[in-house]
């Protein structure tokens, strides 16, 4: 029987082990704490895989990660609905790795909420 | 070495395609679609000819080999154009994100083994003529690739 794959993955394991990463998995936002941040947007970035809302909330920057921009056009949000010096509120869980980055669940725009799972 | 690999991501973030891949909505999901068909190709072709020399059928792994591994081919074809549009929108994160490593690494020994396994066995499966020494490249196989799907998908996670 051969190891090499249960190898190489250990090797990996050990050698990925120190790296910090710049974005996260789904998985890194503790779902158990939700959190609703009402705000107005600095900056949007409207991109894949994610649109980034860039807001402050209680005095810091945070960063807003909402959807694929695909699914929020199928969800009726539109580039020109949320831009700078739009109000939102958002609901989300906070990343369990990094400080004042948010994984929306859901964003209320002009009175109108969208589910962004 | 890890600089260079660094300025590579970096390099391949920024150039067009990284853009393209951030901006066009079309672009990213039909890349996205087709890398998962693609390893649905790649994987399933692969599984059906592995299969079938761990199960030690060797004379139907002859015949099954001329159908499914162009497929995997295939698949595989498709998988590599794809793969770089989905690393091209986040190079710099997705390219140090542990998951990634490992899947770079699956590729690699699953390539190497079928450079290995047609050296050794390529003239026998299409004599029709496998052998049981052609198994243990048949797990190594099966095993690379499915943990580099695996390791792909768990990518979104890490």
């Amino acid at each position: 029987m051969n190891r090499a794959p249960l190898i190489a993955l250990a090797a990996v394991a050990i050698t990925a082990g120190g790296h910090a990463l710049a974005h996260h998995g789904w998985g890194s936002y503790d779902a158990s704490k939700v959190m609703t941040i009402a705000t107005t947007v600095d900056r949007v970035e409207w991109q894949n895989p994610h649109v980034h809302i860039m807001a402050n909330h209680e005095g810091g920057p945070w960063e807003l990660v909402l959807a694929p921009p695909f699914r929020m056009d199928a969800r009726g949000l539109k580039p020109d609905m949320i831009k700078a010096g739009t109000a939102v509120r958002v609901e989300g869980y906070p990343s369990t790795r990094v400080e004042r980055e948010l994984r929306a669940e859901r964003i209320v725009v002009d009175g109108k909420t969208f589910e962004l799972r | 070495m890890l600089e260079a690999y660094t300025e590579a991501l970096n390099a391949l973030e920024q150039s067009g395609l990284g853009h393209l891949a951030r901006h066009s909505a079309y672009a990213f999901t039909i890349a996205n679609v087709l890398h998962v068909l693609g390893s649905g190709l790649l994987v399933g072709a692969i599984a059906v000819f592995d299969v079938s020399l761990i199960a030690r059928r060797f004379e139907d792994a002859a015949r099954i080999g001329r159908f499914a591994l162009p497929l995997a081919a295939g698949g595989l074809a498709l998988q590599v154009p794809t793969g770089f549009v989905l690393l091209a929108a986040e190079a710099r994160a997705l390219g140090v994100n542990p998951a990634f490593y490992a899947k770079a690494g699956f590729i690699a020994l699953g390539l190497a083994n079928v450079a290995l396994f047609h050296a050794r066995f390529g003239a026998s499966v299409r004599a029709g003529l496998v052998h049981a020494g052609a198994r243990s490249l048949a797990f190594v196989s099966l095993g690379a690739w499915v943990l580099a799907l695996a390791a792909g998908r768990m990518i979104a996670y890490l």
